[in-house]
């Protein structure tokens, strides 16, 4: 067996575990996307897996309770001391949602790459990712709290001084329920900061600071994956 | 009551600082002296209990600065004291209303020069009483410039009335021993005129009226800060028995008291209410037991400090419920914890005042006290810190509030290898 095929048997065993103990710690398919996204975007191509290093990780970026941490360290350990034949095999959509292909977010920033690398500056294009992505997670964990913000920006939190076409389209972005693929990109550079900033306070307002602080994490985490992030890191618009 | 602590001249007269031999020293009075520095280090010691209490149930982007605002109000409110305040308080009171001398006070011998350290660290206590509550969201400097108002002239103002020599609530009768009132409860209420100035947190109340809990980051930091405030509690209500050392046991049994049946009330509240046993709540009870006696805990029995002690837990329960029915967003509970016992444990000091229970007088006196507390420190601390919120900026942007105050303020963060939201703007420094 070549060291090629060992690390990618390895890579196998380790997807495979971390789906079936997922599968015995949670029924809910939203938290499990979720907590696969961050195995994919942290751990996948780790040959050995680290269980207290991913479980620790885990907790902190999707918020498990003490009882979920512990499932998931029992879960884990025993299905990586079996033989990789022995567990689920990882499903088609899965592994193509998730483990092979981009999550929806990044798919919606490499789109917005490249129509419009071209056109923007990395500045607005990190803008719309980080935007489009602490909406969008906004959106699908609280659909509520998404129509409070659409409210929020409505009533006019958006900068005095923004282009009335421009408000349009974010309200515009706002009612559609804050789809990825649409989220504005065509905003001067120097309002990108205040802009960020009323959606984040709008957020506080529709489900409260801890929440939005969350969000606001993984959406930073998200951004810094694009390459734009080296030229304009997305810290640079909190 | 002036917190006189009866062993004026004695040290400097039997010749401790001068050439006279030890045989000559009164053992009594040395142990006096002693105790009293004794518990000027407790006291002190209360400063960090506050910060560490203060800064744990904040969020970590602002662990930083909430230990900032108690460090300097310790230290710019004792040089303000020891300014202005100490005169107002203990200076020559023709009026019964404010001193008129030894401002910027020059002590004559060590035991004035203790008294001052001492009285200088509980005015310290008063303005930090405000820091917890109007955390996470105001402006450094302009708080100092509040807090050093605070103790510079709110609260020697009515300590001139309640301890100075001839001060109209001290003719009147009035009793708090160790500050209830005098310390906690004008603490408490300039807490909630600042509160009110400044606003609640951004998103502490949602726009359909849910509250919304903001935890603060490190739980264990609040719980160790609350054993060391309760340690320091040992010198706040000690130095009381100064006056009479035989007492000392008594004072501190009932402080002692007072807070373990403040823990066990907030409990059966909560138990009561069929709300979760919150470690929070359980601990504000003890510091709510350690309030209510500090009125009352040189001249009540135990049993009565404990009956304060239950009552002081109810009252913090009930207390922290209603300021967030009214949107009152006071983050550590100063108010129900400081104002709300220390008017509850001064009315107690009446109502069990042991060398005559339960009589009227005592009580209106007790009563009038409170009021008057209220009635100076809310509307003043309302005033002064609206008025610095019009000149020079109270409130911090939400800008701030969103990257932290640490950041925001002080340009450190407490935690600057752990990344979260708070601190993910670390990357653009």
């Amino acid at each position: 067996m070549t060291a090629i095929t060992a690390r990618a048997l390895s890579e196998e065993r380790n997807q495979r575990a971390v789906f079936a103990a997922l599968a015995r710690m949670t029924k809910d398919r939203t938290l499990m996307l979720e907590c696969w996204e961050f195995f994919a975007s942290k751990f996948r191509g780790t040959p050995v897996l680290s269980v207290n290093d991913f479980v620790m990780g885990l907790a902190n970026h999707v918020g498990l309770d003490p009882d979920q941490k512990r499932a998931m360290t029992v879960a884990l350990f025993a299905a990586l001391n079996r033989d990789v034949a022995e567990l689920p095999e990882l499903p088609a959509t899965l592994r193509e949602v998730k483990a092979d292909q981009p999550s929806e977010a990044e798919k919606a920033n490499a789109a917005a790459q490249e129509n419009h690398s071209a056109d923007y500056s990395p500045s607005q294009i990190v803008f719309q990712a980080l935007l489009g992505d602490f909406c969008f997670r906004l959106a699908r964990q609280d659909p509520d709290a998404a129509t409070d913000l659409a409210e929020i920006i409505a009533e006019g939190s958006l900068p005095e001084n923004l282009d009335g076409a421009l408000f349009a389209t974010f309200n515009q972005w706002a009612n559609g329920g804050f789809d990825l693929s649409t989220c504005p990109i065509d905003v001067p550079e120097n309002q990108l900061g205040d802009i960020m900033h009323q959606y984040y306070v709008g957020a506080c307002e529709a489900v409260g600071p801890v929440t939005a602080d969350r969000l606001l994490t993984r959406a930073v985490e998200s951004a810094n994956k694009l390459p734009e992030s080296d030229l304009f890191p997305p810290d640079r618009l909190l | 009551m002036k917190r006189n602590l009866g062993i004026v001249g004695l040290i400097a007269g039997l010749g401790f600082v001068g050439t006279a031999s030890a045989s000559e020293l009164d053992v009594a009075s040395v142990t006096g002296l002693i105790w009293m520095g004794i518990c000027c280090a407790l006291v002190l010691l209360m400063q960090p209990g506050f910060a560490l209490l203060e800064s744990g149930l904040s969020r970590s982007k602002n662990a930083v600065n909430v230990i900032m605002k108690n460090f300097a109000d310790l230290c710019i409110g004792s040089l303000a004291f020891w300014a202005f305040g100490y005169g107002l308080m203990f200076g020559d009171n023709p009026t019964g209303f404010f001193g008129v001398s030894d401002f910027l006070v020059k002590p004559e011998d060590g035991d004035t020069a203790l008294n001052i350290l001492y009285q200088m660290l509980f005015a310290a206590t008063a303005a930090t009483i405000v820091s917890g509550a109007v955390a996470e969201r105001i402006r450094f400097i302009p708080y100092i410039i509040g807090a050093a108002f605070i103790i510079a002239v709110v609260y020697p103002l009515f300590g001139a009335w309640s301890w100075g020599e001839g001060g109209w609530l001290q003719n009147l009768g009035f009793v708090d021993a160790a500050g209830a009132t005098v310390v906690h409860s004008i603490g408490g209420w300039c807490a909630l005129g600042a509160v009110l100035a400044l606003g609640p947190r951004l998103g502490r109340f949602s726009r359909k009226g849910a509250v919304r809990d903001i935890p603060g980051h490190n739980l264990p930091m609040f719980a160790l800060g609350s054993f060391l405030l309760w340690v320091g509690w040992f010198g706040f209500n000690g130095g009381a028995a100064v006056q009479d050392f035989s007492n000392l046991g008594t004072i501190l049994l009932n402080t002692h008291l007072s807070a373990a049946a403040g823990v066990a009330s907030a409990l059966f509240f909560m138990h009561l209410l069929k709300q979760p046993v919150l470690m929070t709540t359980s601990i504000n009870g003890a510091l709510g037991g350690l309030v209510g006696i500090t009125a009352g805990c040189a001249t009540m029995t135990p049993g009565a400090a404990l009956l304060t002690g239950l009552v002081s837990g109810g009252v913090v329960v009930f207390g922290t419920t209603a300021l967030l029915k009214l949107r009152v967003d006071d983050v550590v509970g100063a108010i129900p914890v400081h104002g709300m016992c220390g008017a509850w444990g001064t009315l107690a000091a009446g109502m069990f005042y042991a060398p005559d229970m339960f009589s009227v007088y005592t009580m209106v006196a007790q009563l009038i006290g409170i009021v008057a507390a209220f009635a100076w420190a809310f509307p003043l601390s309302y005033g002064v810190f609206k008025l610095i919120d019009v000149t020079l900026g109270l409130r911090a942007s939400t800008q701030h509030e969103q990257r932290g105050m640490d950041y925001s303020e002080h340009y450190e963060t407490g935690y600057a290898d752990f990344i979260n939201a708070g601190t993910t703007h670390q990357a653009k420094a």
